[in-house]
Parts: structure tokens; C-alpha cells; sequence
């Protein structure tokens, strides 16, 4: 315990061998992954090499078949009993440990019956219990940030792909997450939209929000990534800043992938 | 075309010449369309000629009947039990269709046996077999299975017609709605219930708050084409002696033999009673229909015309 706590201290999420099969298709075959404080980690990829599932993973929509996730220093989804067996979390206690991660899907998900304020507000007072009259405040603060202070009453069917996007994120923000995950928020856009909803998440980075983003977009990799995990067939093949990813990877499959992206 | 003259970008558009059409084929069927016009008109013509002239009509007993205190007495019996009855069935749909979608097989299983039968047997055979519940089950008792029983009815005292109407309605009902909640929750995107969980909210805050309104715009109008549907059926139930309107009109002819006055007495309540539902179902959509369309500022004027004019339009397309 006294060893490990003082450097583990600024480790917000952890994945320790992390294992994931659908039938008999082995999508995540022992990640470990770390994510400090105020850190941008992008995780890259071929399609279909587990980036999204490990992101699932993360925040438990999927469960995991072993390996902890935890997130400073609490285990996600499972808990110990009094007999030293591991047990599932209930559902309740498992809704309050995802508070703490916020995500951020491709196709935005947004709750279409209400309105972008409705979206904000939703959670913060079903969920975190603010009066309304706080989290419209927090909603339209949110709002300005990403630049749609005044869009709170439309209806998200009446927003583009990249406004949807910034919703997206400032809803996931209203719940005052400790992490944001990622999960290819720009893939869905039109080209000369991507630009407007990266903006948003530079932003985030330098107030110091810890971020893990799934993504294919090597410019953000480039100017805003701490740290860059190259995944294939449901390994990290590959850990490093973005220089030494992007110009001078040293396992060939890392360049392969590179090479085809430009 | 004289070639030689393209040289220009702009020349090269070849101005498009909107010729009129004076083909044979053109012609037969402008012809056609307004014969048929035509002969629906003459056909109305005759037909009201026929209700407003007819002997056996007498529109006068119509007027005198058409408010007299059994029939409205029939018609408020008839919204009630349809009422209770869709009541019952969207409850009891809702819990079936909420079966349905759990992975217990055993509920499941219950679920299919319950659809299997009640939709698969005839309303009327089921109207029938709960009012004549009482020659197969002689009483009905709260107690311990097999054991001491705390209270007890005699199944005669409790199946009147207006139960045996009710619990027949009800539960046929039940079997339609179950497939349209369960639809209407199926219809609804997966990522709205990850969006919800990732969010924090427990599964049945989701389902609450995310889910169901999302769903009630697929149920909804089904739902009330089902009850419409139901407002119409209950006249069934007049084979069991409830009296209803058809069954208070009944009772008014098989005295004074002026069957058809008193059949359109109650083909008018029932269509004023079709038609308001109908109306209702149009309002109930349009609350729940929030955030679906792209142009929110339409007034409902706008809209029921916009509505009216795709309905006409499609009416003559076919015509
Ligand atoms: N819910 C699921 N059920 C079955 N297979 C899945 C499911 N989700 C993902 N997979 C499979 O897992 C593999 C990895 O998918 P995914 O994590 O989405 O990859 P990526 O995000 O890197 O493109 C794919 O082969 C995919 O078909
Ligand atoms: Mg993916």
C-alpha cells in the first residue's frame, strides 16, 4: 500500500490485463494501459483491432471477461466480498462509479426528444441530484465553451454533424467527469466539419482534463497527444509520444498502418 | 444542332425545350381521369339521393332516437368499457411486452402461450367463454395454493356481463398492445441506452426518462388505431346481453321494428366517437413527436395542411 499509493497518485485510469471475447472472436487479448492526470492518451489502430471495446471496457458497457480497470484506485465493476470472492457491482453502484468517466460516441447519441439544454440538464439532476436552477446554469457555461451558447433550445435534429458532436461533449462534461473518453468523435463528420469539434477538445487538453481518444486524425495525434498507443489484433503493439509514433515507430506493423493512413 | 456554333462554354447548353405532350396516350388519359371523375360524382349523387329520399330510413325516428336517454346511455356505456378495456390492455401489453424482452425464458415462455392464445382465438369465443367462466370454475378464492383459502366468491356473483365484457376486451387487447410496446421499445436506437448508462443513469431511470418517450412515438399510432378498432369491437359484447349502444339500439328495434333508423343512429355515434379519437391521436402524436422534425416553427395550421394536402394529392394519384 505505502509504496505504491505515492506514485500511483496521479494515475487516473488504469487497465491491468485486460481481456475481452465476443464467442470466440478474442478481441482484447491482455491490455494494460495507464492514463495520468491531465493527460491526452490516443489510442490508434487498424478497424476492427479493439479500440472501441477497450474504450467500452473502460467505462463497463462491456464487461470485461478478466483484468481490472481502475480508476484512481477504485476498481471498476467488481467488488470485493467479505470472503475475499470478486462479485460483480450491482447495476445502481456500477451507474455511480461511470459518473466518474465521461464518453463520447461517434453517432453523438444525443437525446433527440429534447432539447440541447434538456440533453445538459438531464443527468446533472436526474443523476447527480443539482436543482435545476444550478445545472442550467453549469448547462449554459458548458454551452459557451463550445461555442453554442446560443443554440439551448433547438432540438438536436435541428443541429449539424459537428454541433451534435460539441453537445455531445458538453453534456458529458455537465457530470463533471474525471476522465473523457473518446471514441472516434470526428469519424461521423463531413471533412470541413472535423475541424470545429478538435478545436473543443484541444481546448479541453489545456484546462488540464485527462483524455483518452480513439481516433484517425494524425494532426490532433501530432499537436495534442501526451502519449499515443498503437493497437492491432487486440495488442498494444506500441507506446510512445507522438514523435516517436508517428516519425520513427520501431515495430514494422506500427509503420505499415502509418503508411497507408498518408 | 449547328455545331460549329459551340464555341463559347455558354453556348454549349443546349436550352431545354419544354415541349407540350399531345401524344394519343396523353390525351386518353385526361380523358379517362375526368370520366372517372364523372362517375363518382354521379355515384354520390345516387347514393344520397337514396339515404335522403328512402322510405325505410325515416330520418325523423332517426332524429328522435339519436338522443334519447338509452341510447346516450349506450354510448357512455360503450366509451367506458372501451376505456377500462385499453386500459387494462396497455397496462397488461406493457408488462407482457417488458416479459417479453427479459431474458427469462420462463417468462417468455408465458408470454408466447398468452399471445398464442389470445390472438389466435376469436374475440367473440372469448367474450363467450368469460361470461360462461362460471360452468368451468365454480368459485374464485384468495388463499394458499392447494391450502386454506381467506376469501371466496361464487364465480356467478362475480362475472356479470359487464366483467366478462371488460375482462374479454381487456385481455384480447392486452395481446395486440404487448407486440406494439414491444416494438415501439425495439425501434429505439442501442445507443441511447449506452449514451443513458454512460451518462450514470440506472437502467430503469434510462427506461423511464430515455427510452419509453422515444418509444411512444412508434406506439402511439397503432395504439390508437387500436382503439379505435376496440370502440368498434365492444359491440360484440352485446352478445352476452351488455348493453352497450348496440345492444341499447337493439333493444329499441325488437320492440318498434325500425331496424335500419336505429342501425344508423348508432353508425353515427360511432363515427363521431372514431372521429374525435382520431383527432385526439393527431395531438398526442404531435406532443410526442418533439424533436423529430427540422422545421419546429410550423403552426399546426401549416402542418394539418401540409398533411391534408399529401393525403389529397395521393388520393388523386391513385384516382
Ligand atoms: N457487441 C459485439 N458483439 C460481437 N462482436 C463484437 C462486438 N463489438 C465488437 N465486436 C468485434 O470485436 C472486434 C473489435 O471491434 P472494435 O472494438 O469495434 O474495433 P475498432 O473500434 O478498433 O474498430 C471486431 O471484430 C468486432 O466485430
Ligand atoms: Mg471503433
Amino acid at each position: 500500500m505505502m509504496n505504491g499509493s505515492s506514485n500511483s497518485d496521479d494515475i487516473v485510469v488504469k487497465c491491468v490485463d485486460i481481456h475481452k471475447s465476443f464467442g470466440s472472436n478474442h478481441v482484447l487479448k491482455g491490455i494494460d494501459l495507464q492514463v495520468k492526470a491531465s493527460e491526452v492518451l490516443c489510442i490508434i489502430g487498424p478497424s476492427g483491432s479493439g479500440k472501441s471495446t477497450l474504450l467500452r471496457c473502460i467505462n463497463y458497457l462491456e464487461t470485461p471477461d478478466s483484468g481490472d480497470i481502475i480508476v484512481h484506485n477504485q476498481r471498476i465493476g467488481v467488488y470485493t466480498k467479505k470472503n475475499g470472492q470478486r462479485a460483480p457491482l450491482p447495476g445502481p453502484e456500477l451507474a455511480k462509479q461511470r459518473r466518474r468517466l465521461g464518453m463520447v460516441f461517434q453517432h453523438f447519441n444525443l437525446f433527440p426528444h429534447m432539447t440541447v439544454l434538456g440533453n445538459l440538464i438531464e443527468a446533472p439532476v436526474g443523476v447527480r441530484g443539482l436543482s435545476k436552477a444550478d445545472a442550467r446554469a453549469l448547462a449554459r457555461d458548458l454551452l459557451a465553451k463550445v461555442g453554442l451558447g446560443d443554440r439551448e433550445d433547438a432540438y438536436p435534429a435541428q443541429l449539424s454533424g459537428g454541433q451534435k458532436q460539441r453537445v455531445a461533449i458538453a453534456r458529458a462534461l455537465a457530470m463533471g467527469p474525471e476522465v473523457m473518453l473518446f471514441d472516434e468523435p470526428t469519424s461521423a463528420l463531413d471533412p470541413e466539419i472535423v475541424g470545429e469539434v478538435l478545436e473543443v477538445m484541444r481546448f479541453l487538453s489545456t484546462e488540464g482534463m485527462t483524455m483518452l481518444v480513439v481516433t484517425h486524425e494524425m494532426s490532433f495525434v501530432r499537436d495534442v497527444a501526451d502519449r499515443v498507443v498503437f493497437m492491432d489484433e487486440g495488442c498494444v503493439v506500441e507506446t510512445g509520444t507522438p514523435q516517436e509514433i508517428l516519425l520513427a515507430p520501431k515495430v514494422a506493423r506500427t509503420a505499415q498502418f502509418l503508411e497507408r493512413l498518408l | 444542332m449547328n455545331m460549329s456554333r459551340a464555341v463559347d462554354g455558354a453556348e454549349l447548353l443546349v436550352p431545354y425545350e419544354l415541349r407540350p405532350d399531345r401524344s394519343a396516350r396523353y390525351f386518353a388519359r385526361i380523358v379517362g381521369k375526368w370520366l372517372l371523375r364523372l362517375a363518382i360524382f354521379v355515384l354520390a349523387i345516387m347514393a344520397l339521393h337514396l339515404l335522403i329520399t328512402s322510405d325505410t330510413i325515416e330520418w325523423h325516428v332517426v332524429a328522435q332516437y339519436l338522443t334519447a336517454p338509452a341510447i346516450l346511455q349506450g354510448v357512455i356505456t360503450t366509451l367506458v368499457l372501451t376505456a377500462i378495456a385499453m386500459i387494462i390492455g396497455i397496462l397488461l401489453g406493457g408488462l407482457l411486452a417488458l416479459m417479453r424482452l427479459s431474458n427469462s425464458l420462463l417468462l417468455n415462455g408465458v408470454t408466447s402461450l398468452y399471445l398464442w392464445f389470445f390472438r389466435g382465438t376469436p374475440l367473440l369465443v372469448q367474450i363467450l367463454f368469460w361470461y360462461n367462466l362460471a360452468s368451468f370454475i365454480k368459485r374464485i378464492s384468495i388463499g394458499i395454493p392447494f391450502g386454506p383459502s381467506f376469501i371466496s366468491w361464487n364465480t356467478n356473483d362475480l362475472i356479470s356481463p359487464l366483467t366478462a365484457a371488460i375482462l374479454a376486451l381487456g385481455l384480447n387487447q392486452a395481446a395486440y398492445m404487448c407486440e406494439i410496446v414491444r416494438a415501439g421499445i425495439l425501434g429505439v436506437d442501442e445507443g441511447q441506452l449506452e449514451a443513458s448508462a454512460a451518462l450514470g443513469m440506472t437502467s430503469s431511470r434510462a427506461f423511464r426518462r430515455i427510452v419509453l418517450p422515444q418509444a411512444m412515438r412508434i406506439i402511439i399510432p397503432p395504439t390508437s388505431n387500436n382503439a379505435i378498432g376496440l370502440l368498434k369491437d365492444s359491440s360484440l359484447v352485446s352478445v352476452i346481453s351488455m348493453t352497450e349502444l348496440l345492444y341499447a339500439v337493439q333493444q329499441v328495434y325488437s320492440r318498434t321494428f325500425q331496424t335500419i333508423p336505429l342501425l344508423i343512429v348508432a353508425s353515427i355515434w360511432y363515427l363521431m366517437m372514431t372521429t374525435v379519437t382520431s383527432i385526439g391521436q393527431y395531438y398526442i402524436e404531435r406532443h410526442y413527436g418533439r424533436g423529430t422534425r427540422r422545421d419546429q416553427r410550423l403552426s399546426a395550421v401549416a402542418r394539418i395542411t401540409v398533411m391534408f394536402r399529401k393525403n389529397l394529392l395521393s388520393v388523386v394519384k391513385v384516382g
